[in-house]
């Protein structure tokens, strides 16, 4: 193995493949910084230009596109509180806080460190899982993968930012909405009125930018005054203090990398439920839970920690059973097609230096990233400080542009302007908008392996081993929630 | 019924096949596609071709592929893919058939999956295969019938024996999919007990249950079933049609073990399946500028740097002439067998 691991690496130092690696962490940078322009249709467009590159050459350029992404939409939901991927909407919740007082270069800075710190994760994860990788993929099925999505939802609870009633009205809002479309089991429309548009659902990317970007960009054209007023935004020293962050709080990291990591094993769930779960289990396992939210910096680490350990889980099961878990490792899959190999077996024997090598590209790239960004996080942060009204309709054009690019359809454009006015809305009256996203998500996953579990084992499917660990899993966070909840009031009493 | 590749040896496909080999000798130049008609008409022009699925996938794939090549050999000035993914694809469909019959806007098509919709009445069709403008199809592959890797099923009756204790488990990624259809073929030329599950994301995931050995069987392309017993996920049983296929000489078709109105359900489908990716515009484009489509099609098929492109990329072409593949739908859409057209309609009618 060890062979194998030296070999992945040295080839993937060539010059050629380290070439296509830098042209694919820039393509990354690029992408991920621009709302709603997302990994998936980036990647799908490098596909044509992978024609006559060797195996590790292709993933070296499509791979290190997929993790840069990954990281660098952190980079936009930092500074302008709009998601640059959908899997970065986490590190909205903490990181814009903490750029409107002025701490936008220590935000990035530990997002940046922390992404890294999770790609080691996720690969460490790969490489102890290469001997027993097709056990592990195979004990999961579509019960566990329902249980799973149920531990998701649980977090609800933790989510919803003192108002259990309006948290749980959120999500319900968010599993209506989530039945939008056909019907997996018997292909009927529901909810479509007659739009053939609505026949795949409503897409999370548009959701997401309009829940997030709506009140930012209002806010920005209301107020008039750019997003901080302090001048220290972008120093070496905040980025430095960034750094050291993830590092003073390294078990905060490590524990979100590996639920991404976790998560990311299991297909379909994916990263835009990674990072709440991730978020979630940070915020009841914080001695400052009051802090999230408001620019916890454990709370933005939680969230970037679990985003690049998410990316190497997925490519567990792309790689031994050709298994995709998002769109993104689709499209990775279909490189295997072109390069002339097939995922399988054969990855963790014959092709084994291939497989060491996507790992290296998920760490490589990410330690690249974060030195190529250091000299820009300054002028970066310093977008913190142009005027609102002069911002606001550059990010505008921003979201209808990447809702719009979502399905090239403007059906996404007008969803994005609804969840635009329900994020204003949401935002006024306090509302927190999380648990309507997980249970959009999470919704539709539920529905569909319930139905799957149910036609393939009956009822017996809730005598699993792995889904009774999960049932017990979702005992232990109510318990601990009403625990806290508990505590809460009767400290609020003492002090009354 | 049509053929897969060049080397299947049909004569009507090597007729088309010579046809676009002598066209592509006299008139590579671009702008020349046709010795007799004028197609000066596309010169300076934008060709849009829309891929009525999201970018990454075979269609796609393919869809680029002759985007690249057609549009030169076309005159035009480019030749321009636009992903427009939604509804399996009828949504896109739906606004082709209504487009404007310029020549300018072309589509990839899942040609069995649109006709299977049409034929079974399915929801949402909006338009009648028969009556668009057909360019040509570019590939096409069988459908394989697969079982878990290392299963003990290798005869029909190894599957009327599990019928016989329990339904036959096949997977489905949904109800009207192809390969549900597929299901309720196998059930009925079988006469199987079987719990067709549904809900699935798609074939990988299928497979990987398959794997888990939650299901006894499923339908899938072959480049599918392949990359999944390449995964050892699963192993390839029969190919989905009613005869052998020289293509692939070590599968047995299921028509082997059937006869009667049994054989002719599988020969239906199977005929319907080999439709495979095609071009197709509106129905009513001008008939000068049809004869300039086709022939740049037919030319770019046997174009040598498309040829080494699509062997590069791993994306066999199969190519059909249009004028072939239009005769060939109007047939299938107005002579399907009433099995044929039953079962459809049972697997629409929800």
């Amino acid at each position: 193995m060890l062979e194998a691991a030296i070999s992945g690496l040295v080839q993937i130092m060539s010059p050629g493949a380290f070439g296509l690696m830098m042209i694919g962490i820039i393509i990354g940078m690029v992408v991920g910084i621009l709302p709603g322009l997302g990994g998936p249709v980036a990647l799908a467009l490098m596909l044509p230009f992978t024609f006559g590159m060797t195996p590790i050459e292709t993933f070296c350029f499509l791979l290190s596109t997929l993790v840069v992404t990954t990281t660098a939409g952190g980079i936009t939901s930092i500074l302008f509180g709009i998601p640059g991927e959908a899997t970065a909407a986490a590190i909205v919740l903490d990181g814009h806080p903490m750029a409107k007082a002025g701490e936008a270069g220590r935000a990035i800075g530990a997002m940046l460190m922390a992404s890294l710190m999770g790609a080691l994760i996720g690969a460490v994860l790969i490489v102890l899982a290469i001997p027993i990788i097709r056990p592990v993929v195979l004990a999961f099925g579509p019960p566990e993968f329902l249980m799973l999505a149920l531990v998701g939802l649980t977090f609800i609870a933790i989510l919803s930012d003192g108002s259990m009633l309006k948290g749980l009205i959120m999500a319900s809002a968010g599993i209506l909405i989530s039945l939008v479309g056909l019907d997996p089991q018997t292909s009927v429309p529901r909810y479509t009125f007659g739009m053939l548009e609505m026949w795949d659902g409503i897409g999370i990317v548009p959701i997401v930018i309009g829940l997030f970007g709506g009140p930012q960009i209002l806010e920005l054209m209301l107020s008039k005054k750019s997003i901080s007023t302090r001048k220290a935004a972008g120093s070496t020293s905040g980025i430095l203090k960034g750094f050291a962050d993830a590092f003073i709080h390294w078990k905060t990291v490590v524990q979100a990398g590996l639920i991404g990591a976790g998560v990311g094993v299991v297909p379909g769930v994916g990263g835009s439920v990674a990072q709440f779960i991730a978020y979630g289990h940070a915020k009841q396992s914080s001695r400052e839970p009051e802090k999230f939210g408001k620019g916890s910096i454990e709370g933005l680490l939680a969230a970037s920690g679990n985003n690049n350990a998410k990316d190497g889980g997925s490519l567990i099961p792309m790689i031994s059973f050709g298994l995709p878990g998002s769109v993104s490792t689709t499209i990775v899959l279909t490189a295997f097609l072109i390069v002339g190999i097939d995922p399988g077996p054969a990855m963790l024997t014959e092709h084994l230096d291939v497989t060491f090598s996507m790992i290296w590209v998920t760490i490589i790239a990410n330690v690249i990233v974060l030195l190529i960004t250091i000299p820009i996080i300054a002028p970066l942060s310093r977008l913190t400080m142009v005027s609102g009204p002069l911002l606001a309709p550059f990010l505008l054009a921003l979201v209808v542009l990447g809702s719009y690019a979502n399905s090239n359809s403007l059906f996404d454009v007008w969803v994005m302007l609804v969840a635009a006015a329900v994020g204003v809305i949401c935002q006024r009256f306090r509302w927190p908008v999380v648990p309507l996203l997980l249970g959009l998500v999470l919704g539709d996953i539920c529905e569909r392996y319930f139905f799957l579990s149910q036609a393939l084992f009956g009822w017996d499917w809730v005598t699993r081993p792995i889904v009774m660990g999960f049932g017990a899993l979702m005992a232990l966070i109510f318990f601990r929630a009403g625990l806290q909840s508990w505590k809460t009031f009767k400290n609020k009493r003492a002090v009354q | 019924m049509f053929q897969y590749n060049d080397a299947a040896g049909s004569g009507k496909f090597q007729s088309s096949a010579c046809a676009a080999a002598i066209l592509s000798a006299v008139a590579i130049l671009p702008g020349a596609v046709s010795a007799q008609t004028d197609c000066s008409f596309f010169s300076g022009q934008t060709v849009e071709l829309v891929v009525p699925f999201n970018p990454g996938g075979g269609f796609d794939a393919y869809g680029r592929l002759v985007a690249k090549y057609m549009g030169p050999i076309l005159g035009a000035d480019s030749m321009i893919v636009r992903n427009q993914p939604g509804a399996g694809g009828m949504l896109a469909t739906n606004q082709t058939w209504a487009a404007d019959p310029d020549g300018l806007m072309l589509q990839v098509m899942s040609t069995s999956g649109m006709l299977t919709a049409e034929l079974g009445g399915a929801a949402g069709v909006g338009f009648e295969s028969a009556e668009f403008s057909w360019i040509g199809r570019v590939s096409g592959e069988p459908d394989v019938v697969a079982v878990g890797f290392g299963s003990d099923i290798a005869s029909p009756e190894a599957i009327q024996a599990i019928s016989a204790e329990r339904p036959v488990r096949i997977g489905s990624s949904g109800v009207g999919d192809i390969d549900y259809i597929e299901a309720q073929i196998l059930t009925k030329v079988f006469d199987l007990d079987s719990n067709i599950v549904v809900g699935f994301s798609g074939a990988p995931e299928v497979y990987s249950s398959l794997a888990r050995g939650e299901l006894d069987l499923f339908t899938s392309s072959y480049s599918g079933a392949r990359q999944a017993a390449a995964a050892e996920s699963a192993s390839i049983l029969w190919l989905f049609d009613d005869n052998a296929d020289p293509d692939f000489p070590d599968l047995t078709p299921i028509g082997e073990y059937l006869e009667g109105d049994n054989l002719a359900l599988v020969k239906a489908h199977a005929d319907l399946v080999a439709g495979g990716r095609a071009i197709a515009g509106p129905p009513g484009i001008p008939e000068d500028r049809l004869t300039c489509l086709r022939d740049a099609f037919d030319a770019t098929v046997v174009d040598e740097a498309f040829l080494a492109e699509s062997a590069e990329i791993n994306r066999p072409v199969a190519p059909i002439s249009g004028a072939d593949l239009q005769e060939t739908i109007v047939s299938l859409t107005g002579n399907v067998p009433q099995d044929y057209a039953d079962l459809l309609i049972e697997s629409y009618s929800n």
